[in-house]
């Protein structure tokens, strides 16, 4: 009987279907977790909530010797940053503003003069050659502290090992991390670490969101209960928990990321009275002289800022409200431990003047204390 | 010479003179052979071949060497008659299948004994072949007995799911060699019949319509090419579906027919339950009936030939949508704990409130026609007419880019949509000089119509509405057991992800017309062996008419978006020449003056064209010495233009598509091939993009401050549509310039093709066959956005030329000394910035990973022709499917806009794309047969088809906007959530056929689909989460718990994650009755 089927086609058939079967597999993309070492690829410290980042190249150097000792100086705002060891602290440069226009003319004064002093230069520096040499490469280092509310964030090129970093279901701090304060803080600062396990370089519309974290997997650390004020802060990842999926290769970074460790110095605890609204009296035509402005004497309430973490039960006795020298009784909350609203638990007395104050001892949540009263006045109108 | 030679002769040579080469799409069959001494074995020429077939004889000579070449057979069966030389006795080779553009070989061995024989007939007992063994195409064809005796849908577009390696993807259309549904062409007599602003065929789909899809009983022929065709077709980067209308015969024949399909033969739908979410839906069909006739026959015997047919369907179903509300939870004390009750697997418990069902009744009606003339004025000439369409009326519910339609007002979710296409065609062929040149002539014209509506005459005037946070209670004053629990909180009856109510939403009416015209000219010699030599010229002229607009009064129509404390409006605006959209993303202009004169658009009119012009040349050369191998090699040049509404031609492309293949018989006898073949093929860009993208469509997104209302608005649920948003405060706006730029020296969008098959003829009417196919992408088309997010670019992502951005570099620097020359000039300014902008966005798509959509498939079928009462087709394909490209549909955001979509968006969406692609289907198997018995004096015939396929690759997706389900982000490598289940069905056909006469069969029969009420998920629900959220690259399912979301905080998790999104249709029967006579 003649084969139906040559015994030459069975063979390429089978031929095809393990070539098939070879390149279907060959052709299959690796979506494998990337080996080997987590690359450190960014530090950046973070300030409210994303509204100023500080990011440190790997690159970063020493900063120049500064005028006045910790800022000022020319710079290239090319080079965004430099590293200020002396004072374990960060200078960014920061563009000269454009050389002021004339001033507008204002229509309640006489054409021809200003207020200013007509032969003075505005707002001139009193180091004219520093400068002008700073004019040269247009900008200047800026060296100022962080606030105590920052976050240090460390970005690397792929995924972590989840295990150091999962704190449970129960929760519970992680330790991915060491911290040294330097001076010791009043009151016992931990690291609260959180892990972002997404995020990729070169992203365009979640940094329009607002996203600081979008830029690769990230380490972020924060204090518990904050960073204290005026204080080096060091951060230093722990290279047995910061680790690849394999659980064994320990991260590593370029030049100044090489060890992990990020150090920075916080700003003094401070404070500033913000009071409520003010209307503005409706403009006279042809009058000049403005109107006082004054607050409805209603319950707006008015806020204090903190620059660090507070407790509004605590930081209630530390401040006073006083209309005309007399006492005015109010109530404080806050909804995030910054901003404390002050309300009056009467309307603001009408046609007053109202000084809040805040104490020189009010403290943060670490313990450190304002130093010096704040205060601020407003004036309400009549009923 | 006569004058119709004259004439073509003309015709012909300016066509030669013109170095123009013509394209036409084949209707008709080949048949070759050789003529042999049975004794000797020695050819024999000058022997006279006639095949006689439906329409007639067709008569020639063998050569010297005993072979013969018919061209241009109408599509049948034929017998074929061999007269040798000074005898009268003849050699029958009776039922020879002619198929469209296939070339089938029958041989002829004539004794000695014949030769000295007179006036007796000798038939060939043997079956003549069926192999094609003049291509090395790869696909399948489906005539009439198929379409009668499988249990089918009712149209064409119903049967191309069963060839080889071909599927129904997410787009409604199959899937063919691993590209989407919308990359197919379909021909109906040689006119393209292709949906002109999407690419798609009509296939009942809500909210858009199509190419022609017609009833099976009107084709006598469906060719499925899958792959390896040659240079005079192209267009497609998916298959070639080439179909045939019936035509009259020398008979009048005909038939009359109906179908039924009641509600109570079919089984109970599953029902889409989100979880989460208070709605969830199903639909039950109530009827769907179809009657039709079709008849044709001879008008003049043997010269004039007359088909028609009428087949009008009505399809009536209603949709429940059913609400659910979950149970409060309580503490130890018997206190409500603001908290579902849960079941063992962590999902709410949820009980069904009955008296909140809405009923949603949904009715198509489609009324088919077609008609085809035949004039053969001579038997070397004959033109062709057909004229066919299918107006449909449709009432049903929406469809809004993959959100759950049902979540949402009953009236708001549906919609009136008219759909008309209309097709005629006119097709002359010519053999001349003894059919050495043969000449085809053809012109044609498809058109579509659409109208897309409310059928609430009220809501094609109210704003449409969006509520997301919302509950039942809420929006619907729902009862009781949706009532928020004041106390703690808790709301029984959710909606996730949102809730549609108030208008309509977006009106549409369109008008669309390709006109085409093709000349193909063939001509048969011998020179070094023998040569088929074509070489041709097609056209098309496409245009589109557009008309959209938001519903909502004059002056106030937009989208609404609802959210607490807020709400977003969306309207559409126009850019004046000289300004930009760099301008308002910079912030130099506010976008809130968008939203009022001269920019505000109550509704956006496009008038967008292309023109195609292709030319192709091919060869098929057999070798004098090696008749058995053809040779193809061809090449086709497409130019294509297109034009957006201010006849700016956006596109410009000059595509060359080499074609190459070898087919071989080793043993000369027509029963077996080995055949390979390497191809490029263009994609033909459909006129949507045109239509939205290069005809001033830009949406202005204002934001608004609930606050700002008047009280009464202030509540959100007391919103009508009725333009509330112009009465309340400031309203910033963001603008998305849907308004394009495009690449210098766009590239067409191709893909590469090798194809390898070897087939052979196992025994009597039965072939088995492997192929190997395997494709590459090359360059793509689509739009993305570069740092900024002004505008996009339609570029060639991963593929920019470097002309491209050298082009753009000087445009820059043009720009900037204009600017430089003028600094007061904000024009030139803000040409400067756009210049700056547009560099940075071809940069950033240059870089951008290029695209890959990879293809490996190898296919084993098997094909037995309908003899001794039964016909098999099996086939089993095993492909892989990587890349990062899908093509021209998203299956995940189920968003059509071709060359538009999303994948280049953003950089975010370039990540962890690279996996199985969503028309990943490892495993594909296909069985379909019958078996005709006699009984009594009629016949019993049995079919079965059988359909096993892997499920599509799941996802684990976020949103690049918070809640936008457009733009969805891969948080993990594409493909790591599995796959859905694997699907199989089988579908029978029992039917019963007796003669009430000579001439006259009356069938009954009963087709039944999922035999076995398998409803296993053909979707689920892959957004992980609703939260914009970066990707994890390269990351596992555990990443996904320390994922954040765009503001910092953990992602939340959509409960709904991996829950289905839709059933396999259940079990449900259709009877029917045929009367042919």
């Amino acid at each position: 009987m003649k084969r139906q089927f040559p015994r030459i086609e069975r063979r390429a058939l089978l031929g095809l279907a393990a070539a098939l079967t070879t390149l279907g597999a060959a052709c299959s993309p690796n979506q494998s977790v990337q080996p080997g070492a987590p690359v450190l690829t960014e530090i950046k410290i973070v300030e409210g909530n994303g509204a100023t980042v500080t990011s440190i190249p790997s690159d970063v150097a020493e900063c120049p010797a500064l005028d006045g000792g910790t800022s000022g100086g020319m710079c290239d705002p090319k080079v965004t940053i430099c590293r200020l060891s002396s004072a374990s602290n960060w200078c960014s440069c920061v563009p000269n503003p454009a050389p002021p226009g004339p001033p507008a003319p204002d229509p309640c004064v006489d054409a021809g003069t200003t207020t200013a002093d007509a032969g003075t230069d505005a707002g001139a520096p009193a180091d004219a050659a520093a400068t002008d040499a700073a004019a040269v490469l247009g900008g200047t280092w800026s060296c100022t502290p962080f606030s105590p509310t920052a976050v240090a964030l460390f970005v690397f090129d792929r995924v972590l090992d989840t295990k150091p970093l999962d704190p449970g279901d129960a929760g519970g701090t992680l330790n991915p991390a060491m911290l040294t304060i330097a001076p010791t803080p009043p009151v016992s600062v931990a690291l609260n670490a959180d892990y972002a396990s997404n995020g990729t370089p070169n992203e365009v519309i979640f940094p329009l969101l607002g996203a600081f974290r979008s830029d690769g997997p990230s380490l972020l650390f924060a204090g518990q209960p904050a960073f204290p004020a005026t204080s080096a802060v060091t951060i230093t990842l722990d290279a047995n928990k910061v680790r690849a999926k394999d659980g064994k290769t320990v991260f590593t970074g370029p030049g100044f990321f090489a060890g992990g460790t990020l150090t920075y110095t916080t700003a003094s605890f401070s404070a500033s009275v913000t009071t409520p609204p003010t209307t503005p009296p409706a403009a006279d035509a042809g009058v000049c002289t403005p109107p006082p402005i004054t607050v409805t004497p209603d319950k707006t309430p008015a806020t204090v800022t903190f620059n660090n973490f507070v407790d509004p039960t605590v930081i209630a006795s530390h401040i006073t409200i006083t209309a005309g020298g007399v006492p005015v009784t109010f109530t404080v909350t806050s909804m995030d431990g910054l901003n404390v609203s002050v309300v009056p638990d009467s309307k603001w007395p009408a046609s007053s003047t109202i000084t809040i104050t805040v104490d020189a001892t009010a403290p943060d949540l670490v313990g450190d204390t304002l130093g010096a009263p704040v205060s601020g006045s407003f004036t309400t109108s009549a009923n | 010479m006569n004058r119709i030679r004259w004439g073509a002769t003309v015709l012909g040579l300016a066509l030669l003179l013109a170095g123009g080469v013509a394209q036409a799409q084949e209707t008709t069959g080949r048949v070759t052979g050789r003529v042999s001494d049975q004794d000797t074995g020695m050819p024999m020429g000058g022997v006279t071949v006639i095949m006689q077939g439906p329409q007639g004889e067709d008569a020639t000579l063998t050569d010297d060497k005993g072979e013969y070449r018919f061209t241009s057979l109408p599509i049948g069966t034929y017998v074929i008659r061999f007269y040798a030389a000074n005898t009268s006795a003849q050699v029958e080779q009776p039922g020879v299948a002619v198929q469209a553009d296939k070339m089938v070989r029958v041989n002829a061995k004539i004794a000695g004994a014949v030769q000295a024989a007179a006036q007796q007939t000798y038939v060939i007992t043997g079956k003549a072949p069926s192999i094609d063994i003049g291509s090395a195409r790869v696909g399948a064809q489906f005539d009439q007995d198929f379409d009668n005796n499988v249990p089918l849908g009712r149209t064409y577009g119903d049967v191309i799911e069963r060839a080889p390696g071909a599927f129904v993807d997410g787009s409604g259309n199959v899937s063919i060699g691993g590209a989407t549904g919308l990359e197919n062409i379909y021909i109906v007599n040689g006119l393209n019949v292709t949906g002109l602003r999407y690419g798609s065929l009509e296939n009942g789909a809500a909210s858009r319509n199509g190419g022609t899809n017609l009833p099976l009983e009107f084709m006598t022929q469906i060719d499925v090419n899958s792959g390896g065709y040659q240079a005079e077709y192209g267009g497609a980067m998916g298959g070639v579906i080439n179909t045939v209308l019936k035509s009259g015969t020398n008979e009048w024949k005909g038939s009359v027919f109906g179908y039924w399909s009641p509600y109570w033969l079919s089984g109970n739908p599953n029902v889409v339950l989100p979880v989460g979410s208070a709605l969830g839906g199903v639909r039950k069909p109530d009827f769907d009936d179809s009657v039709g006739v079709e008849v044709g026959g001879p008008l003049i015997k043997d010269k004039l030939f007359l088909w028609i047919g009428f087949a009008p369907r009505i399809t009536n179903a209603h949709v429940f949508r059913l609400t659910y509300a979950e149970t409060e939870a309580t503490d130890s004390m018997g206190n409500p704990t603001g908290a579902p009750v849960l079941d063992a697997s962590g999902r709410a418990v949820v009980h069904q409130l009955p008296d909140w069902t809405a009923r949603m009744n949904q009715t198509h009606r489609t009324y088919n026609y077609a008609a085809t003339v035949d004039w053969i004025p001579r038997p070397d000439n004959r033109l062709t007419v057909a004229l066919m369409g299918a107006p449909s009326f449709n009432e049903e519910i929406k469809d809004t880019y993959g959100v759950n339609s049902l979540v949402g007002d009953p009236r708001t979710a549906m919609e009136s949509l008219t759909k008309a296409n209309t097709d005629l065609t006119a097709h002359w062929v010519s053999k001349l000089y003894e059919r050495r040149w043969q000449l085809d002539v053809l012109a044609g014209m498809h058109n579509e119509y659409l109208y897309d509506r409310s059928p609430y005459s009220d809501l094609n005037g109210l704003n449409e509405l969006q509520y997301f946070v919302a509950n039942l209670s809420d929006v619907e004053n729902a009862p009781a057991a949706c009532q928020t629990n004041a106390t703690t909180g808790f709301q029984p009856c959710p909606l996730k992800p949102s809730y549609f109510g108030g208008g309509f939403g977006e009106i549409d009416k369109s008008n669309a017309y390709r006109w085409s015209g093709e000349v193909k000219s063939t001509h048969l010699f011998e020179a070094g062996g023998h040569h088929e030599l074509k070489y041709g010229w097609h056209i098309d002229l496409a245009t589109l008419d557009l008309d959209r607009h938001y519903t909502g009064p004059l002056g106030g129509r937009g989208f609404v978006v609802l959210f607490p404390g807020g709400f977003q409006t969306s309207s559409f605006f126009t850019l004046p020449p000289g300004e930009s959209p760099i301008q308002y993303t910079s912030g130099a202009l506010p976008a809130s003056n968008l939203a009022g004169p001269p920019y505000y658009r109550d509704a956006l009119h496009a008038a967008v064209s292309s023109l195609s012009n292709a030319f192709f040349l091919q060869d098929s050369y057999s070798p004098s010495r090696l008749r058995n191998l053809t040779i193809n090699v061809g090449a086709r040049l497409e130019l294509e233009k297109i034009e957006g509404d201010n006849g700016y031609a956006f596109l410009s492309t000059n595509n060359i598509s080499p074609r190459l293949s070898a087919v071989y018989d080793p043993w000369n006898d027509g029963r077996s091939k080995v055949s390979v073949s390497y191809g490029r093929y263009y994609e033909a860009v459909p006129l949507d993009v045109a239509a939205r993208y290069f005809s001033g469509e830009n949406i202005l997104t204002s934001n608004g401050n609930i606050g700002t209302c008047p009280s009464n608005l202030q509540n959100q649920y007391n919103w009508t549509g009725n333009a509330d948003f112009r009465q309340c405060g400031p309203q910033p706006g963001f603008a998305t310039f849907n308004s394009e730029y495009a690449q210098a020296n766009l590239q067409g969008q191709y893909h590469n093709e090798i194809v390898a098959t070897a087939e052979r003829e196992i025994m009597e009417d039965m072939t088995v066959r492997a192929d190997y196919q395997h494709r590459w992408l090359g360059t793509i088309i689509e739009d993305g956005y570069g740092p900024g997010f002004a505008n996009a670019i339609l570029a060639n992502p991963g593929h920019v030329p470097q002309s491209a951005l050298d082009a753009a570099n000087h445009q820059l620097q043009q720009a900037n000394a204009a600017a430089a020359a003028n600094p007061n000039d904000p024009v030139a300014a803000t040409a400067a910035a756009t210049a700056q902008y547009n560099l940075g966005t071809l940069q950033t798509l240059a870089a951008a990973p290029a695209p890959e959509r990879t293809y490996d498939a190898i296919t084993l079928s098997l094909n037995k022709r309908f003899s001794k009462n039964w016909f098999t087709r099996a086939s089993y394909t095993y492909s892989r499917l990587f890349g990062n490209y899908q093509g021209l549909y998203q299956a995940e955001t189920n968003y059509i806009s071709p060359n538009g979509g999303n994948a280049y968006d953003a950089p975010e969406l370039y990540v962890n794309q690279n996996g199985a692609l969503p028309n990943d289907r490892p495993h594909l198997f296909h069985l379909d047969g019958f078996y005709s018995h006699p009984v009594g004096r009629g016949r019993f015939t049995v079919g079965l088809s059988f359909t096993g396929r892997s499920g599509t690759p799941r996802n684990y997706v976020g949103n690049l906007e918070p809640g936008s389900p457009y733009q969805l982000v891969m948080l993990l490598p594409r493909g790591s959530a599995g796959r859905t289940p694997t699907i199989t069905e089988l579908d029978g056909k029992i039917a019963y056929g007796r003669p009430l006469s000579p001439k006259m069969r009356l069938e009954g029969f009963i087709d039944l689909f999922n035999i076995f009420n398998q409803q296993t998920a053909l979707l689920q629900d892959d957004n992980y989460t609703y939260d914009a959220a970066p990707p994890i690259l390269n990351g596992t399912a555990q990443d996904l718990k320390f994922a954040k979301n765009s503001g910092g905080a953990p992602i939340g998790k959509n409960p709904n994650f991996g829950q289905p999104l839709a059933y396999q249709t259940p079990f449900n029967a259709r009877l029917g009755l045929r009367l042919t006579f």
